[in-house]
């Protein structure tokens, strides 16, 4: 596959944001519906597919995703726990990569020992469906039953992530639009229809 | 569905809420066009988010007009609609139909049985066009009761069931879209679902009517509340950052960051006031 920087056209270090726009334009430009009937329709059709991906492969990166991409590369992940990995936590791992977490999942309860690895991948597959809360508490377990493993730690890592994330974009929206609605504000604003008040001959707060 | 999911009116720029509105009242148009009267009642505005993020996600094309309506008389309304508020209004008359069948089949209430009757060939209609979708919402909607009655304790896992439902529903076309919109809706539907759990959480204890927080195990059911919802907005801010969504993004910036924020706030601290006022009442009483 292409480099998917290169097929959408951008820099390295683009943003998130420039990525959507550069996504946007080139699906316009090569959308299928432009070629219908048009000789260059399957040359289209075969960029618009790339561009699509590249554009998946980009939004699914490293950093952020849960189970079922690039990120759950067992081959060059689990090298830290190979010693304890056994071919039904591979087969567990190859599942999850295809999103297939109910197969996983049965798997999973169909073993007898928990160890660190278990709780590792019950979490991702606890994610993947939508138990984000239970997901949490098995990635702590693992982190907590082998704490130098670093595929554990990053998995938690990422949920942890997900939350902050969250709390500083929504902070920041509410700072931008409502700028100075703190108590901060508030204080000043009344000193200041104080003083508008005394000038006109009233008073707002009568002890200063 | 129960409106959680709204906006914060006084953060958006008036050209933002104009075009909130005109999608609102595109749905409740494409309602009556296709389903009658009456099937504006059924008007909700989680749908209306559902709109905003399939428009904003597909660029359909979009028609707006202005005119009067029953609801306002006096001025003009800005209405923008495009294929998308056809697929709402059908969902719309879907769920809110089944989920009155529901009404009737547990607790065997006469209101929902008589709203019932005005919505029953609009029901058909929507289902006819729609079958599959219908299909889930039924299934779902059985698998939920199945859960109520064998008093399941798991927040989680019945909000899953409605989340996986919501899921269903924002898949729109079966292209690679698919699993992102997913995704959203599951976040969506969990936290409309534990929002509603934890808002009728009083009702239910007065009536002895299920609700997962009576069973959970906690003795903190606000914070775990709120645990859960913060969690799930979370995951939900997540999975929309990944679509490229460009126009109307503010808005959807405005309900998942503030919106959906301040709803949420208003029903974990409503709680909170009726202890106060409860504690406040018995120290008077002590003090006399």
């Amino acid at each position: 596959m292409r480099d998917p920087y290169e097929v959408l056209g951008i820099d390295r270090n683009a943003s998130k944001d420039d990525i959507k726009k550069a996504y946007r334009e080139l699906a316009k430009k090569y959308h299928p519906d432009r070629y219908s009937d048009n000789p260059l329709n399957d040359l289209a059709e075969e960029k618009f597919r790339e561009v699509k991906e590249a554009y998946d492969t980009l939004m699914n990166g490293a950093n952020d995703s849960f189970g079922g991409s690039s990120s759950y590369n067992y081959n060059d992940n689990s090298r830290y726990s190979s010693s304890s990995s056994s071919s039904e936590f591979t087969s567990v791992r190859s599942y999850i990569q295809v999103r297939r977490f109910q197969d996983a999942i049965r798997m999973l309860n169909g073993m007898s020992t928990k160890s660190g690895e278990w709780y590792y991948l019950m979490s991702v597959c606890l994610v993947g469906t939508g138990y984000t809360n239970q997901g949490f508490e098995y990635a702590r377990t693992a982190v907590n039953m082998e704490p130098n493993n670093m595929e554990y730690r990053n998995h938690l890592t990422r949920l942890q992530n997900v939350q902050s994330g969250y709390q500083s974009r929504a902070y920041q929206y509410n700072r931008g639009g409502a700028g100075g609605n703190d108590t901060c504000g508030c204080c000043t604003q009344l000193i200041c229809a104080d003083c508008l008040c005394e000038c006109l001959g009233g008073d707002l707060i009568s002890c200063c | 569905m129960f409106g959680y999911v709204q906006i914060d009116k006084m953060e958006l720029k008036v050209r933002e809420y104009m075009t909130y509105k005109g999608y609102y009242c595109g749905l409740c148009m494409a309602l009556k066009k296709n389903y009658g009267q009456l099937s504006r009642l059924t008007l909700n505005y989680d749908m209306t988010y559902l709109i905003l993020i399939l428009t904003s996600l597909y660029e359909p094309e979009s028609h707006c007009k202005q005119s009067r309506c029953i609801a306002h008389p006096q001025n003009k309304q800005l209405i923008i609609e495009n294929e998308v508020s056809q697929y709402a209004a059908a969902i719309n008359v879907l769920l809110a139909y089944n989920n009155l069948k529901d009404n009737w089949k547990d607790e065997h209430s006469i209101k929902s049985l008589l709203a019932m009757a005005p919505l029953k060939r609009a029901y058909k209609k929507a289902s006819k066009r729609y079958p599959h979708k219908n299909k889930v919402i039924i299934e779902s909607l059985e698998t939920l009761e199945a859960l109520e009655k064998e008093k399941c304790n798991d927040v989680e896992k019945v909000a899953s069931v409605f989340g996986r439902l919501m899921g269903e529903l924002l898949v729109y076309k079966d292209d690679n879209w698919k699993t992102y919109l997913h995704n959203i809706g599951l976040y969506m539907g969990k936290y409309i679902y534990i929002l509603d759990a934890y808002d009728d959480l009083e009702r239910d204890k007065k009536n002895k009517s299920y609700n997962p927080f009576l069973l959970c195990e906690t003795d903190d059911v606000k914070g775990y509340a709120e645990h859960l919802l913060q969690l799930n907005v979370s995951f939900l801010d997540h999975e929309i950052e990944k679509l490229p969504l460009i126009h109307e993004k503010t808005i959807l910036d405005n309900i998942i960051y503030s919106g959906m924020k301040n709803k949420m706030r208003s029903i974990l601290d409503k709680d909170n006031c009726k202890q106060c006022k409860a504690k406040t009442q018995n120290t008077r009483r002590k003090m006399t």
